[in-house]
């Protein structure tokens, strides 16, 4: 037992710096570690850290219920219930809430932003440098779950069909009337839609009747004025019957490109509130298109790629930016793989609308070739607050072009990085979605 | 959760006389838990205190954004709490040789635990017991209460959003003071009597020592009751006021107000009415919040010195325990994780313990005497070694005595530069880099005052906050609550919710008016994105104090006075 456990904690031991899990949220632990947030539990050797809870004493439909009753007896909601990327392209709701007291902040002119180091290095010397995580926004920013690494999947794993139905019910999303295209699937159902003469499941009466008219009539047995319906000759081939058949099930399913600008700029708050936004969309989509939806992704910075569920919601490069890669590479794999004729397409797009090609040519043309092709595409830009007061590159080229009017499927909205709250989420992906 | 098996419990009795050895004490009983990783789940949010209440917030993940502070005086996932019996937590699946060694940690903890001045209020109950009899109070109230029990839950919350403002420095002084000698007379004579007279007329230290030693003298010549009462008629002779003055002290030391919560439970008027039917409960939940808030003020206040105390025992006790012979590579491996500083952030185990063997090595060689501060040479100073071995008994007593910040402040400014320097430390500067888009960590200063000033600013410390009683009364109000400002502005986002808690608290349906008077500065954005960039830039900054009013669930903001400040 004893060199098998030794080997186990050495394991443990040599991920001290790995990533581990601290509670109060000091994600990077090597290099934000203070005094503060080290704890035997976690620092001394043979013990692991627990995970997060994920087990609660309350459900969150319990949880939501306190916080109604809060608002009712006239108190502030406390319960904020953020979406997370979970494994494998699911959609989570992670609880949180925070303890207010009176404390003190980082700030005082002059002083802050400082800690402590040891080693070799001149004055000036860096000695360490880390990427500016997408959780880390201007000021006092929050955790950012989905930032997490191998943390991902701690919130309730609720089903993202389920997440869309509570969605569309409690913020009063719109439904989708007309679904547009339908595509045949490999199901089938059994349907007593088809007719067969003489014999069959079951005796369509109407059918029948019609048809023994029609005989009757030729027989010249019927009077028009006086039918007497007991002098009838029925033939056999009269009866008309319902049969059950084997029909394929036509569904309609639905393609949606997340496209998000990934560069540097976007760091903070802009990312945190497009993949809010985008989660929301992917779970009522989801329960639109019965679960039938796919989500591809496509992050840009001055290029396009598309990646996986995990890298979009995790990455942040620096780089500058041209929307118009996203938009050709969209168009490319829409006309490669030919999904414009089997599938309902969807765009949703988030970006701070900054854009090295500010006139706005290539992506204006990229658009006009794309949103046709759309049952709706939807833009985000949440506008850093160094573009507070006027309208981002890529606003002005759309308002210049007059694409907007011409465009009804497309649908644009802005918020200001500085005033982002899962409130105003929720009435960004009510506008791009809407009617 | 289930108690150690027994041969596990015979390794770790062998560790206690080992230590008790080498001079640790503590109570002879202690309690050592297995506990499991859903054990530890549930432990967390309860500060390891098994039988603390329940409280729906426990159950949530409790977010406390990374950049802004510790939200509660807490230690989750502690190995040891302070209890009597102290009970410790263990992983079953440890090999021997391994709890061992976390078992010296922990005799380290209790015996700080049970020794500290700063802990002395926690030493006459057992903690777990208390508590545990709290959470069966509340209970039952929320039993009583039933379908309203949730607003038991909205008074622990208001009341929880004050707790790290309890008087906790006033609790020791109080304890203190019952211990120290001479009557009260004598205390105020020395204390703050003479105090005002040294400010008024600058009277130096040696006319003070000359009173002391006139009293020691009275009291030994006459014994200690008629030494008083003589000494004191000489103060009469000398002072004819004083009387007078100390019947206005004792007057003003009993209507000090205490801290929030004792003002509150005194001079609510929602908590005071009579015909609050509910007062009676609000005030016993009131109470254990309080109670439970000042058992776990002096951990906070004393964490890197624990730490670095727990850490220097099991590494001294360990390495002379026979369990390690066979082990010492993977020991040496496991603890250099504990023990060594990173190259950025700060490691308290590791800091604290450096320092500690730099305090007993200087003590042993007498470098904290006068004599050799006052050496010059740097040779000289190098090569000092009066080979006293008075470094152990030292360091027994700066545990007894010192918190973080007494013993971050102990050593002399030159002694402290030596201890930067031998060990490479410096302050470590942050800043952005716009172009690569990444937070930069660079060697700001290796000046031993900077890093010291580093290592105080980054200390525990709650606003300070008092109570401003004539404010309260020409407003009418329910409070008015004074931040002194010291150096950091409060958390503005969470001031509506604590306000509103302390609004009902003393309103409740008739609220009355919170006012919280503190210091914001006003700064462009612009600044601010500078300032993130280059910590060398002074902003142009406005300073301003302002009022915050909440009445009937309305905030205001009010400035009342504005400073500019340039470059």
């Amino acid at each position: 037992m004893t060199t098998e456990n030794e080997n186990k904690y050495l394991t443990a031991a040599d991920k001290q710096g790995e990533g581990l899990i601290v509670l109060r949220g000091a994600k990077n632990a090597s290099f934000e570690r203070g005094i503060y947030n080290a704890y035997d539990l976690i620092d001394l050797p043979g013990f692991t850290p627990p995970r997060l809870p994920v087990a609660m004493m309350e459900t969150l439909d319990q949880l939501r219920e306190r916080d109604g009753q809060r608002e009712k007896d006239g108190f502030h909601k406390k319960i904020k219930f953020r979406h997370a990327a979970g494994k494998n392209g699911a959609v989570i709701v992670v609880p949180t809430t925070e303890e207010e007291q009176l404390v003190h902040g980082q700030f005082e002119p002059g002083g802050g932003g400082q800690g402590s180091g040891q080693g070799e290095g001149e004055d000036g010397e860096v000695v360490g440098e880390q990427q500016i995580d997408p959780g880390e926004g201007e000021g006092e920013g929050e955790d950012n779950q989905a930032g997490e690494g191998g943390g991902g999947d701690h919130g309730v794993g609720s089903d993202t069909y389920e997440i869309g139905k509570k969605l569309t019910e409690e913020l009063k999303l719109p439904n989708l009337e007309d679904k547009g295209k339908k595509v045949p699937t490999d199901e089938y159902i059994f349907d007593l839609t088809d007719r067969h003469r003489k014999s069959g499941q079951i005796l369509d009466h109407k059918e029948t009747m019609r048809q023994i008219i029609k005989t009757n009539l030729i027989l010249g047995k019927l009077d028009r004025k006086n039918p007497e319906t007991d002098k009838f000759i029925v033939g056999p081939d009269d009866k008309v019957f319902r049969v059950l058949s084997r029909e394929k099930v036509y569904k309609s399913m639905a393609i949606v490109f997340f496209m998000r600008d990934y560069s540097g700029s976007m760091w903070g708050i802009p990312t945190e509130a497009i993949i809010e936004q985008h989660l929301i969309i992917y779970s009522w989509l989801m329960y639109q298109y019965e679960k039938l939806v796919i989500p591809r992704f496509i992050v840009h910075d001055a290029e396009a790629k598309e990646v996986d569920w995990n890298t979009y919601y995790k990455s942040i490069i620096a780089g500058g930016t041209r929307i118009a890669s996203g938009y050709k590479l969209i168009n490319e794999i829409i006309n490669k793989e030919g999904l414009e004729r089997d599938y309902n397409l969807y765009v949703f797009q988030g970006t701070d609308g900054e854009d090295w090609d500010s006139d706005g040519k290539e992506p204006l043309a990229a658009l006009e070739e794309l949103v046709p092709k759309l049952q709706r595409m939807g833009a985000s830009v949440i506008r850093n607050s160094w573009n507070k007061k006027n309208m981002t590159d890529f606003e002005q080229y759309l308002q210049k072009s007059g694409f907007q009017k011409k465009a009804t499927k497309f649908r644009l909205v802005s918020i200001n990085a500085d005033t982002v709250t899962p409130e105003k989420n929720i009435e960004a992906v009510k506008t791009l979605i809407g009617p | 959760m289930e108690l150690i098996d027994q041969h596990t419990k015979k390794i770790m009795e062998q560790c206690k006389k080992k230590s008790q050895e080498a001079g640790l004490q503590f109570d002879s009983s202690t309690l050592e838990y297995i506990v499991t990783n859903r054990d530890l789940i549930e432990l967390g949010p309860k500060v390891m205190i098994p039988s603390l209440y329940d409280y729906w917030v426990h159950d949530l993940q409790v977010i406390a954004g990374q950049k802004i502070y510790e939200v509660y005086p807490n230690n989750p996932y502690e190995t040891v709490i302070n209890t009597r019996p102290a009970i410790s937590f263990y992983n079953d699946n440890n090999p021997d040789w391994l709890n061992a060694m976390i078992f010296y940690h922990v005799l380290g903890h209790i015996d700080f635990f049970q020794n500290n001045s700063f802990f002395k209020h926690t030493r006459s109950e057992d903690f777990c017991g208390k508590a545990l009899s709290d959470k069966r109070e509340i209970e039952k109230i929320r039993q009583q209460l039933g379908e309203r029990k949730r607003w038991v839950d909205y008074v622990i919350e208001f009341a929880r959003a004050i707790d790290n403002l309890v008087g906790y420095y006033a609790e020791l002084k109080e304890l203190n003071r019952e211990e120290s000698q001479g009557s009260d007379r004598i205390q105020y004579y020395f204390g703050d009597f003479l105090k005002n007279i040294f400010e008024e007329q600058g009277i130096n230290h040696n006319q003070y020592l000359d009173k002391v030693a006139r009293c020691n003298h009275l009291q030994k010549e006459l014994g200690v009751e008629a030494g008083e009462k003589t000494f004191l008629k000489e103060v009469e002779k000398e002072y004819s006021e004083f009387e007078a003055l100390f019947e206005r002290y004792k007057r003003e030391q009993k209507a000090k107000p205490g801290d929030v919560f004792q003002h509150i439970l005194e001079n609510s008027p929602f908590l005071n009415l009579r015909q609050n039917k509910d007062a009676w409960w609000m005030k016993k939940v009131i109470q254990i919040i309080r109670d439970t808030s000042l058992h776990f003020q002096p951990q906070i206040r004393t964490k890197i010195f624990n730490e670095g105390w727990a850490s220097y025992w099991h590494q001294h006790l360990f390495i002379k325990d026979s369990l390690i012979e066979g082990h010492r590579d993977t020991y040496a491996k496991v603890n250099s994780g504990v023990m060594v500083m990173p190259r950025v952030g700060l490691n308290p185990y590791a800091l604290s313990f450096k320092l500690l063997e730099y305090i007993e090595e200087s003590a042993n060689a007498g470098k904290l005497s006068l004599e050799f501060q006052k050496i010059q040479g740097v040779e000289e100073r190098r090569k000092f070694d009066r080979k006293t071995g008075a470094g152990k008994k030292i360091l027994f007593d700066l545990r007894r005595n010192f918190n973080d910040s007494l013993l971050i402040n102990y050593l002399s400014d030159d002694d402290f530069q030596d201890f930067v320097d031998r060990y490479r430390l410096f302050v470590a500067g942050k800043r952005i880099n716009p172009e690569r888009r990444t937070v930069e960590y660079y060697v700001k200063s290796r000046r031993g005052k900077d890093y010291r000033k580093m290592l105080n600013d980054s200390l525990y410390h709650p606003p300070h906050i008092i109570i401003e009683e004539e404010e309260q009364q020409t407003r009418s109000g329910g409070l008015y609550l004074n931040h002194v400002f010291e150096g950091k502005t409060l958390v503005k986002r969470f001031i509506p919710a604590v306000l509103t808690g302390l609004e009902y608290l003393c309103g409740g349906d008739k609220p009355k008016a919170i006012c919280l008077e503190t210091t914001e500065f006003e700064i462009s954005e612009e600044d601010m994105w500078k300032m993130a960039m280059d910590s060398k830039y002074q902003p142009n900054y406005k300073k301003l104090r302002v009022v915050y009013t909440m009445k009937k669930k309305n905030l205001t903001r009010v400035v009342v006075n504005t400073e500019e400040k340039k470059k």
